[in-house]
This record gives structure tokens, C-alpha cells and sequence, in this order.
């Protein structure tokens, strides 16, 4: 690993009432890396990212967090300085853009920094500065992608957790997504965890890979040896 | 028997009559809209409201407005606890734990006021009581106007701080998608905390306003109950905006229903309306309107 862990994950289970989710899964995000979880559906990469977000509390194993031990209410999380951008956006239909990126820095440290990272935001995302006044809900798919993720930085996080970002984009805006996303990493120094059904893209901007299976984690590895695997690309590449 | 005056007036007063209902009815949208759960103890805490109207009337001579300003510190106090000692404990179990909780909450309000005040008629008369104002040939009772201006006021004042600060933001955001909420770092359940303050203090409130149109006993919560929520789902439920418009429909309903049918029979209007709207369009008038825009 080229980094001090900012994340750790041990040996982490985790249910939904009676049913399991996740039975044991560890890993490592380093400062600065993009990480990719990769596994098919029902392998447990949401269950693990709401574990973090502190939506889902685990029964057994630890998450570490700037080595400490993370077991906060999920608001406090948030202010720790972890987000997670929920599959589907989750905006908030009938309030406005700016009142959805404004939420985003509802905690007392982001609250402080507000109208930087909003300038922040619209500089990712040019297009969102002409929708500011419009309702979340009236917005094509793209652009409310695209308010999902700004309101997540809105918190100014450490760790930005993507789940799906790209789910029903088109090709173009698809591309535009990787691209800020690579581009919060590198410039907005954010380290990033990403799940994504685009293996291959989500591949070609990682630092490394986890393979999870049944609420495990059966492989890791650094993207590049990932996306030669011969396993992996039958698995999820279609090839 | 119609004259243009006549509906005029009947228009008028239905519209003022208005401006209390929607305050009335505000807090149970509040409640409903944060943590979906049908506040039937409203009943109870508006009939309280009443009550201590009468009591500051009586020791200190207190206009029942001046009571109703009295009432939004202690009853938001009241609705926290109810929240924090009774509701948050049942809130994730089925909707029907809550409902039987807060009815039952009702119940021991209604009793206990019961006891203390019996179970006469009370009423407050003020120095302008029974005065009105003659404005362009209609006759407006003083009371009605005052109650108007002043749920007006209350409503612009909610408007504001739900629309403008990063609290009532917060509010709208976890009515809107509690899980998002939570995933920005909005404290969900201090909101729902807060949520059932406002929603009681906006009960106490009413019920001050209330002392100044009608007499009112320990029983008397139950029929505005039943009115207040015709019109959170003739508004649509979690749209604060159709409380205002729910609140307009029921009481343009009954005042015009009063010109056919006698106006002993206004509840059943009410009631009629509830059924109607719970049938025809479960999503208010909102969806109405979105629908045959669409």
C-alpha cells in the first residue's frame, strides 16, 4: 500500500434483521487512493459503504477511521469527514439546487467553509451554476449526478464514497462523471472508495481493487493487475 | 335567496375561518411529514391550549392572542418530552403502536383536564367579543379578523424559518428523504425532536385562537382533529404548502354546505370530504394539480 490507511475495514459482518449481508470483510483505503469494490449484486459493496456511513450498524469487526475506531451516529460521521453518495442520488425533489448543495454543508466544520466549497462545486460542475434556482426534481438524470456528488463535497470530506454514480448516465455523461471524479481525487486531494457496475472504467481510474463475494472479500490487488486478470474480466468485463 | 352579497359574505367568512384551520393543522403536516406518524394527542394539546388560555384570562386578564404567544415555550417543551420520553421509543415498531400511544396520550389529557376544569361550557368574552367592522357593506366580526391576521402571521413567520434557515431546511430534507438527511449529517432524530416541539406549540397556539370563535370543553379537540386531518390529505400529506390550500377547500366547503343543509350537519362535510379525498386522490390536491398538468 503506497499510503498510511485512512480507512481500515476488519473482518466486518453485518445484517439486516435476520437476513446476512456481510459475513467478513476487510480491507484498506490508503490517504489519496481511489479504491474499487468490485462483486456482483447481493455481494455486499452498498452494505459495506452504509456500514461506513454508519446507516448500518455491524454485529461483529471494526472500522477504523484516521486510526480510530469509528462507531458514531451517522451525523457524526459525516463530520469526521466521510460521505457517501447513495445509489439513485437522493436528492431532495422539491427543494432547490442551492438549497440540496447548501444541506450538504450542514455540518458546524463544512457550515464554515460554505461559499468555498460551493465555488468548489460549480467549478466541477459548470453547468449547475445556471440551475442553482431550480428544483432538484425538475433536472435530467446527468445534472442531478452531478448535484448528488457536489452536495456530498459540499461536507468537505476526507473519504468520498461513491455507490453507482454512473447507473442510468448516458455514454458522454458517463465519461464526464469519471473524469471529475478522478479529478476531486487528484486536485481536491479526496480519497475516494467507488462502487460501480463500470469494472472497466472503474478500474482504469483505481489505485487498487477489492473483489467482494457473498459478503466477503475474496481478492484484492492493484487496478492494472485487476483489469489483465483473466478471472476478473470473465467475471465482470464480459469477455 | 343567492344574492351576490350573500355569497360574497359566506366566501369571506369561509376564508378567514381558513387562516385558523391551516394553523391547526400545520403541526399534524409537521409531525406526519418528519417521522410519519398521525399525532392524534393534537386533539388533546389544542383542548389544553384552550384551557390555559382561560387560565391566564382569569389570573392575569390576559387577551387570548397575548395567550396564544404564551403558549408556543411550554407546549414546544411538552412535545419534545412526548417525543424524547414516549413516541421515539415506538417509532420504528408498526404505525399502529404509535397511533394507539398518542391516542391514548389524548385520552389521559382529556381526563386529567377533566378533573381539574370539569366538564362545563367555558368561554372567554373579551372587550371585543362581540364587535365587528363594516367593511364595503359586509359585516366581519372583530374576533374572526384578529384570528385571521394573527394565523396569517404565524404562517408567514413558519414560512420563513422552514424556507430560509438551515434548520428548517433540515426539516424539509427529512421529510423529503429522511436517509439522505442522515447522509449529509442532519441528526434525524434531534429534527423529529424538534418536529414534534413545533407541531404541539403550533396545537397550543391554535387552541388559543380558538377560545376567541368558539366555548369549548375537555372534549372539545376531537372535531378539529378529524378537520385537521381532512386537510393534511386534502394538501397532500407532506406538502406544506397544500396545508394552506387543504385548509381553504374545507372551509369554502362547509361555509357554502351551510346554504343547503343545516349548519348542525357542518361536521359531516368534514368527515364526507376525508373519505372523498382518502379515495379519489390519496395524494392531495398536489397531485391533482401535478397530475393534470402532466
Amino acid at each position: 500500500m503506497p499510503a498510511a490507511p485512512l480507512l481500515e475495514i476488519e473482518n466486518i459482518a453485518a445484517a439486516y434483521g435476520q437476513v446476512r449481508a456481510l459475513w467478513d470483510v476487510s480491507f484498506a483505503v490508503g490517504e489519496g487512493e481511489i479504491i474499487t469494490l468490485l462483486g456482483a449484486n447481493g455481494a455486499g459493496k452498498t452494505s459495506t459503504m452504509r456500514v461506513i456511513s454508519g446507516l448500518l450498524r455491524p454485529i461483529g469487526g471494526e472500522v477504523r477511521f484516521a486510526g480510530e475506531s469509528l462507531r458514531l451516529r451517522p451525523s457524526r460521521i459525516v463530520d469526521a469527514g466521510i460521505v457517501q453518495i447513495p445509489e439513485g442520488r437522493a436528492l431532495w425533489p422539491r427543494m432547490t439546487v442551492r438549497e440540496n448543495l447548501q444541506l450538504g454543508a450542514y455540518t458546524r466544520r463544512a457550515r464554515a467553509h460554505q461559499a468555498e466549497s460551493l465555488a468548489w462545486v460549480v467549478s466541477l460542475f459548470p453547468r449547475l451554476a445556471e440551475r442553482l434556482t431550480q428544483l432538484a426534481g425538475t433536472l435530467s438524470g446527468g445534472e442531478q449526478q452531478m448535484v448528488a456528488i457536489g452536495r456530498g463535497l459540499m461536507s468537505r470530506p476526507r473519504l468520498l464514497m461513491l455507490d453507482e454514480p454512473s447507473l442510468g448516465l448516458a455514454p458522454k455523461l458517463v465519461r464526464e462523471v469519471f473524469r471529475v471524479i478522478r479529478q476531486i481525487n487528484a486536485d481536491g486531494g479526496v480519497t475516494v472508495l467507488l462502487v460501480e457496475q463500470n469494472v472497466r472504467q472503474a478500474l482504469e481510474i483505481a489505485h487498487r481493487g477489492y473483489v467482494l463475494e457473498t459478503g466477503r472479500t475474496i481478492r484484492s490487488g492493484p487496478a492494472t493487475d485487476l483489469l489483465q486478470d483473466p478471472e476478473i474480466k470473465r467475471a465482470f468485463l464480459g469477455m | 335567496m343567492f344574492t351576490t352579497q350573500n355569497l360574497v359574505s359566506v366566501a369571506i367568512a369561509a376564508l378567514l375561518t381558513a387562516g385558523l384551520y391551516a394553523v391547526m393543522s400545520y403541526g399534524l403536516a409537521i409531525i406526519y411529514g418528519v417521522m410519519k406518524v398521525i399525532n392524534v394527542s393534537n386533539a388533546g394539546f389544542l383542548m389544553l391550549g384552550a384551557f390555559m388560555t382561560l387560565m391566564y384570562f382569569q389570573w392575569w386578564h390576559l387577551d387570548p392572542v397575548a395567550g396564544a404567544v404564551l403558549n408556543l415555550l411550554p407546549f414546544f417543551g411538552a412535545g419534545w418530552l412526548v417525543y424524547k420520553l414516549l413516541v421515539r421509543r415506538v417509532v420504528s415498531a408498526r404505525p399502529i403502536a404509535t397511533l394507539l400511544l398518542l391516542f391514548a396520550l389524548w385520552l389521559v389529557i382529556q381526563n386529567v383536564a377533566l378533573a381539574i376544569w370539569g366538564s362545563d361550557d367555558q368561554s372567554i368574552i373579551t372587550a371585543y367579543t362581540y364587535k365587528s367592522l363594516i367593511v364595503g357593506g359586509f359585516r366581519l366580526p372583530l374576533t374572526r379578523l384578529i384570528v385571521f391576521a394573527v394565523a396569517l402571521l404565524a404562517l408567514s413567520l413558519l414560512h420563513f424559518v422552514l424556507g430560509h434557515t438551515y434548520v428548517g431546511k433540515a426539516l424539509r430534507a427529512t421529510v423529503q428523504d429522511p436517509q439522505a438527511a442522515l447522509l449529509v449529517g442532519i441528526d434525524t432524530e434531534r429534527i423529529s425532536a424538534l418536529a414534534f416541539g413545533l407541531g404541539t406549540a403550533l396545537s397550543g397556539f391554535a387552541g388559543s385562537l380558538l377560545t376567541l370563535l368558539f366555548s369549548f370543553t375537555p372534549d372539545f379537540g376531537g372535531p378539529f382533529q378529524l378537520k385537521s386531518f381532512t386537510i393534511i390529505v386534502l394538501g397532500g400529506l407532506e406538502n406544506f404548502a397544500g396545508v394552506t390550500v387543504g385548509a381553504a377547500v374545507l372551509a369554502l366547503t362547509e361555509s357554502f354546505a351551510v346554504l343547503f343543509m343545516r349548519a348542525s350537519l357542518q361536521n359531516v362535510i368534514a368527515y364526507g370530504l376525508l373519505v372523498v379525498a382518502l379515495i379519489v386522490m390519496p395524494g392531495g390536491v398536489a397531485q391533482l394539480w401535478a397530475r393534470t398538468r402532466s
